[in-house]
């Protein structure tokens, strides 16, 4: 039979949250938007550090499908920009970032590769970070990009089923 | 693990004491949450950038809220389900928060088992991260230690015994409806718990 053990456990942390004292929570955010804002130069610096490859990869594979190290350099580089973009609020990049990801991830499993498949997310990329795309068409872009997402992770399903039966 | 980040902005914080552990591989990731824990108010930050000095650190100290993130090492989420799985008291029993990007397919599973208290997708805003760290704080869950799993209890809600089972707690009722103990009620007794008020369209 199987053993379960189950435990209350008090952290310290549930004091600090429940405090009578201390900041409030207002004064808190606001002091960490403005160190945040203290770093953003570093954030941006290293955002176009990691979409600059993002942008050469669009280039140099137009078409075909990369070869896996290749595919798994764009993951990692999104990756890294979306940590970069946590410094800078900019969620709809963010959103945008964490599909390519995602699209990265699904196609490494399969061997569909339409047309320049990540070039639309890359090129999306490109205009949030100039910013000279505005939130409502963001939106818009956005959900088609979703899209495409979706169709990548149904080849990339029927994939794995094929070769875990 | 998704829940909206609803913060009241005047309840008080109180992080002058807290030590908070800080792991990932990107120096520009510990510097962004650095900025943003300093601005809550905390003051004592270990950062670490490798899992052996993730596992070395938590050997040394106490923290009181462990903020990892999920790429670290190749995958982080092998790190918490170690931390859970050792001896390492009390820090074995700390909220973690993993911070992630994307979750590979290949890892999707073992960050739902890894036993961490709350997963954060990036990109993780000021207000995200502390709404996190507030609802993990005040919702303190059972800890668990199964075979297959250890770490916050992570049923959100109590639906009760699966069709068809019977129930290992004390507290389970039994899903067999038994003969009625009392007489049956009387329409008006029916009437008045459902209380019909007038209103108009």
């Amino acid at each position: 039979m199987t053993s379960v053990i189950i435990r209350r456990v008090t952290t310290s942390l549930e004091k600090m949250v429940r405090a009578h004292e201390g900041v409030r929570v207002s004064d808190a955010l606001a002091a960490a938007e403005a160190n945040l804002a203290s770093i953003e130069g570093i954030c941006l610096e290293e955002l176009d550090l990691r979409l600059l490859p993002l942008a050469e990869f669009a280039r140099d594979y137009p078409v075909v499908r990369p070869p896996d190290p290749v595919l798994q350099q764009v993951g990692r580089n999104a990756s890294a920009a979306l940590t970069a973009c946590s410094g800078l609020n900019k969620p709809l990049l963010g959103r945008t970032l964490l599909m390519l990801c995602a699209m990265t991830d699904a196609l490494s499993h399969t061997r569909h590769w339409p047309d320049g498949a990540l070039n639309p997310a890359i090129a999306m990329i490109g205009l949030l970070r100039s910013g000279q795309v505005p939130d409502s068409l963001a939106e818009d872009l956005i959900t088609e990009l979703q899209r495409c997402l979706v169709q990548f992770v149904g080849h990339a399903d029927a994939a794995l089923k094929q070769t875990r039966p | 693990m998704e829940a909206e980040a609803n913060l009241d902005g005047n309840a008080k914080l109180d992080f002058r004491e807290a030590r908070i552990l800080c792991a990932d591989a990107s120096s520009q990731g510990l510097d962004i949450l650095g900025q943003m824990l300093i601005g809550f108010g905390i003051q004592q930050i270990t950062r670490v950038q490798t899992g052996d000095e993730f596992k070395k650190c938590l050997a040394r100290t106490k923290f009181d809220l462990i903020l990892l993130e999920g790429g670290l090492n190749g995958n982080g989420y092998e790190l918490v389900n170690w931390l859970r799985r050792s001896n390492l008291e009390p820090n074995r029993y700390a909220p973690i928060i993993v911070l992630s990007g994307h979750t590979p397919r290949a890892q999707v599973e073992q960050a739902r088992d890894c036993g961490a208290s709350f997963v954060v997708v990036k990109p993780i805003s000021a207000t995200t991260l502390l709404a996190r760290v507030i609802w993990v704080g005040k919702n303190s869950r059972l800890f668990v230690e199964a075979d297959a799993y250890v770490g916050p209890d992570r049923r959100f809600k109590n639906e009760g015994v699966p069709a068809g089972q019977i129930g290992r707690r004390r507290s389970d009722l039994s899903g067999e409806v038994g003969e009625a103990v009392d007489p049956n009620m009387s329409q008006s007794e029916i009437d008045s718990l459902l209380k019909p008020q007038k209103m108009a369209l």
